[in-house]
């Protein structure tokens, strides 16, 4: 069993319980997360979202089931494993930053997995291009704006080198810009392959890019699937006190204009059926096509 | 209000001073303090003063910043002058008004007193101005490495060390905004007796306490996540290497204790 868990699955949760007291957080939740998936969980406030990312690596600690990383099994001895699997981003980006600068803030985790001094040099190097953070590696978190905090929040979780990383409403204290900034790097994380992207978010259009969409109600799976399908279900949002993204309320808009292309909520589908749309149109109006 | 003060503020620059060891300038403070104790005297204070002085235009930052530096504790410092002319009688008498008795012993006293902790100011300037806090911090944890052996969590303490550092500036930060708050919702202290003053404080350091705990906690969470485990070996990103310069500094502040121990 372990081993097809490895190769299949990068996050397996069986029957997980977890409650404070008598009350139960989360009941029952099974859950499959096979490589490279992006997946974003939405809910309502107080439906268990963030306690669920937090049971991945322990920082919370299941009162019965089993969580499997990696397929590794989560128990107290292989914590630490777990840890060095799932990197986490929080929603505060001040509260996330240890170092004194930039650069020791990503140096801290390194150091937590023993690395020496050339591999976390070259690792720090590496990252901070990559997030474009080059020019701030030597800056205190308190003269950063909350977008470049957040970027180096992310380049240190990223330069631990996780495969699985874990995103707790990361952009809900960023601005609109940061906003649009923080979501096309997580495209292009997606994109690059290496990452399995667990986003728990209120965004709409950050749902809307994700593969696939988990709703958390009351503790418990409502429901489970593409967020194509899911961000349809007027009542699912109204319930999780959602308004559809942009590009749905346009499709929408447009259909009882009479301009019928289907019902899409990513803005890029949007355009592309717009297009299609147009030269269809163009085509059959000057008789060039068929 | 923070950027009122000056002293244990970082200040970029390329001198020397700046490119030592954090240890080598951890360890000249000890012995400077031993030399600012030993002496006793104008004379003594005047030489001090003046090896401070040419440490200061070693560290190229202007010397109007340590008197900024100093600026929020003149009052401390008139205090101890006026504190030794006032109630120090030896010597002869400098001038007799009523009840108001000058002595020369009393002023030297005044004097020698107030510029000691004038000194010691100068030089806690130099080394913050000429040292990132994090540095400074694992420089103090170095010096007390040896202290791991009878139990004391150097490490530890000096990561506490620098985790108040990082969050000094956003702690107040936070106070300041509680403040402006409070002050938008027609809070004013100047018209306020000093009892209810403190009442107010209280009011506002409530909120502040909470926030600083709130932190604490989303802190841990972050670290525990990145993989920090209280006890568990960790390697080293800053590693300070040991050059001639650092030793030359030291032997440097030797001088002044060996030349007050001597006079």
């Amino acid at each position: 069993m372990g081993t097809t868990d490895k190769s299949e699955h990068a996050v397996l949760l069986k029957h997980v319980y977890y409650g404070q007291g008598c009350t139960n957080v989360l009941k029952d939740v099974s859950l499959a997360i096979p490589h490279g998936q992006w997946v974003c969980i939405a809910g309502r406030n107080g439906a268990g979202k963030s306690t669920l990312i937090r049971l991945l690596n322990g920082l919370l600690l299941m009162t019965r089931g089993r969580i499997l990383i990696d397929g590794v099994e989560q128990n107290g001895c292989t914590l630490g494993e777990i840890r060095r699997h799932i990197g986490m981003v929080f929603a505060n980006p001040d509260d996330q930053f240890v170092g004194l600068t930039v650069e020791d803030d990503i140096a801290f985790g390194l150091e937590n997995l023993c690395l020496n001094r050339e591999e976390m040099e070259q690792r720090i190097r590496l990252y901070a291009e990559r997030l474009d953070i080059v020019h701030l590696r030597h800056r205190h978190p308190a003269t950063l704006s909350g977008g470049q905090k957040q970027r180096a929040a992310i380049a240190a979780v990223l330069a631990m080198e996780p495969a699985i990383i874990v995103l707790d409403e990361a952009a809900s204290m960023l601005d609109e810009m940061a906003k649009r900034d923080l979501l096309d790097l997580m495209r292009a994380m997606h994109d690059e392959g290496r990452y399995t992207i667990i986003s728990v978010t209120h965004d709409v259009e950050e749902m809307a890019e994700a593969d696939r969409m988990i709703v958390l109600d009351d503790g418990m799976i409502a429901a489970d699937g593409s967020p194509g399908e899911l961000l349809l279900q007027e009542e699912l949002l109204e319930h999780c006190r959602l308004k559809a993204p942009f590009a749905l309320q346009l499709c929408r808009e447009l259909k009882a204009r009479g301009i019928d292309i289907g019902e899409l909520v990513r803005e890029k589908e949007v355009l592309e059926a717009l297009w299609a749309y147009h030269s269809k149109r163009y085509l059959t109006a000057t008789g060039t096509g068929g | 209000m923070k950027r009122k003060i000056i002293l244990g503020r970082y200040m970029e620059g390329d001198s020397w001073i700046h490119r030592l060891d954090p240890r080598a300038k951890t360890a000249a403070m000890p012995l400077f303090m031993v030399a600012v104790f030993l002496v006793d005297g104008y004379a003594g204070v005047l030489a001090l003063l003046l090896f401070t002085a040419v440490v200061i235009r070693a560290t190229g930052i202007p010397y109007r910043y340590y008197f900024r530096a100093m600026k929020p504790l003149m009052f401390l410092l008139l205090f101890i002058l006026a504190f030794h002319i006032l109630y120090d009688a030896g010597g002869g008498k400098l001038l007799d008004v009523g009840a108001f008795k000058v002595y020369a012993g009393g002023l030297e006293k005044g004097i020698v007193s107030a510029s000691r902790m004038a000194l010691f100011i100068m030089l806690a300037a130099v080394m913050t101005f000429t040292t990132q806090p994090e540095q400074l911090a694992q420089g103090l944890g170095s010096l007390l490495r040896p202290l791991t052996y009878i139990g004391v969590p150097t490490d530890r303490l000096v990561l506490m060390l620098g985790i108040a550092l990082r969050f000094i500036p956003t702690i107040f930060e936070e106070a300041e905004r509680l403040w402006k708050a409070q002050q938008s919702r027609g809070l004013d202290l100047s018209s306020q007796p000093l009892k209810e003053k403190a009442r107010l404080i209280i009011a506002l350091l409530v909120p502040v306490t909470t926030g600083a705990f709130r932190r604490a906690i989303g802190l841990a969470d972050s670290m525990e996540a990145r993989g920090f485990r209280l006890g568990a070996p960790r390697s080293r990103y800053r590693v300070h290497v040991w050059k001639r310069a650092d030793t030359l500094f030291i032997a440097l502040f030797l001088l002044p204790v060996a030349a007050a121990a001597l006079l």
